[in-house]
């Protein structure tokens, strides 16, 4: 005589019971991963992509240029394209002794640099790269840029204003 | 002598399954991880965001502050004349000059798709130097009543 019945294994409703709910987590959950994962990158790119990082090398590099110059010796391109400046290579120094001029041309900010008397260039450096507007403005004796960089991912804009030396 | 044969066996009891309580803890524990997770994912873009605002705020402060100095904190500065590409100023309202300041404008100023509203004031301190002051204030939300405000103060000798 049988007491009771013993029952093994699944069936197959429950097998699809379980395989259907477990596909539902499993979705939400990579959902979940993959908006995050997105989220986590536009977050990070926002600080650490190239056009980050280069618009505010760029500033900083035009903020320690245009606070060493001398108002006496700015040059402006009337279109804002470029500006040169000759400044004090150091809080020591007695007169003007270098140059350095920006130039936005060709989608790239480059900054060249040199000494003076007789003017020689030491260098040229690309600044930026995906440079799509750029605009130098003098305002009294103080030169302002507005740069802005796209690489078709994301778009920064930084401006920076510096007053100059008054001799 | 009495005996139990005759009593019938109970059978042992199987459980199968998940009772409701554990379904109930279960899914509390579950929830709180979800709200957990959607919680700081909201927080950290919003904080993100304020940041990036903060940041740019800064920058507008600091370009209107700095064009101010070059021009000696001249009664005549117009920043909606500078004609920048990126950076668009135009005349409006803006937050109070502080005590004692003299207010020259205001103007709402536009960059990165953040928008700002600024009011330039100065106080002459003594003869020959003057206090230039911005203050830029914006809305955390991106737009409605400014909540959130920077105050920037140079001085310069007119």
């Amino acid at each position: 005589m049988r007491t009771h019945e013993t029952r093994k294994g699944i069936t197959l409703t429950e097998l699809m019971v379980t395989i259907a709910i477990s596909t539902i987590v499993i979705l939400a959950v990579a959902v979940a991963l993959s908006d995050g994962q997105k989220a986590w990158g536009n977050m990070y790119g926002d600080m650490n992509s190239d056009v980050a990082v280069q618009s505010l090398t760029a500033c900083k590099r035009f903020d320690a240029v245009i606070r060493a110059a001398s108002s006496n010796d700015c040059t402006i391109d009337p279109a804002g394209n470029w500006v040169e400046v000759d400044y004090y290579s150091s809080s020591s120094a007695t007169n003007v002794d270098r140059y350095a001029r920006f130039t936005w041309q060709n989608s790239q900010l480059t900054y060249e640099y040199g000494s003076l008397g007789p003017k020689t260039t030491i260098g040229i450096q690309t600044l930026c790269i995906n440079v799509t507007a750029c605009k130098f403005v003098k305002v009294g004796s103080s030169v302002q840029m507005v740069l802005t960089l796209n690489d078709n991912t994301r778009s920064v804009t930084v401006a920076s204003s510096d007053v100059m030396n008054n001799q | 002598m009495k005996t139990n044969l005759l009593k019938p066996i109970k059978p042992s009891r199987c459980r199968r399954g998940f009772s409701l309580l554990d379904v109930i803890i279960a899914s509390v524990v579950f929830l709180t991880a979800i709200l957990g997770t959607a919680s700081y994912r909201y927080y950290s873009t919003l904080d993100e965001r304020k940041a990036a605002m903060q940041t740019s705020a800064a920058r507008a402060g600091l370009l209107l502050c700095e064009s101010w100095r070059g021009l000696r904190g001249a009664t005549t500065c117009n920043p909606t004349t500078w004609n920048l590409s990126g950076v668009y100023i135009s005349a409006g309202s803006g937050p109070s000059a502080p005590s004692g300041f003299t207010t020259l404008n205001s103007y709402t100023l536009t960059t990165n798709t953040f928008a700002y509203t600024a009011t330039l004031s100065w106080q002459n301190l003594s003869t020959g130097l003057r206090a230039l002051n911005v203050t830029i204030a914006w809305p955390t939300s991106g737009s409605g009543t400014p909540n959130n405000s920077y105050t920037l103060t140079s001085y310069t000798l007119y």
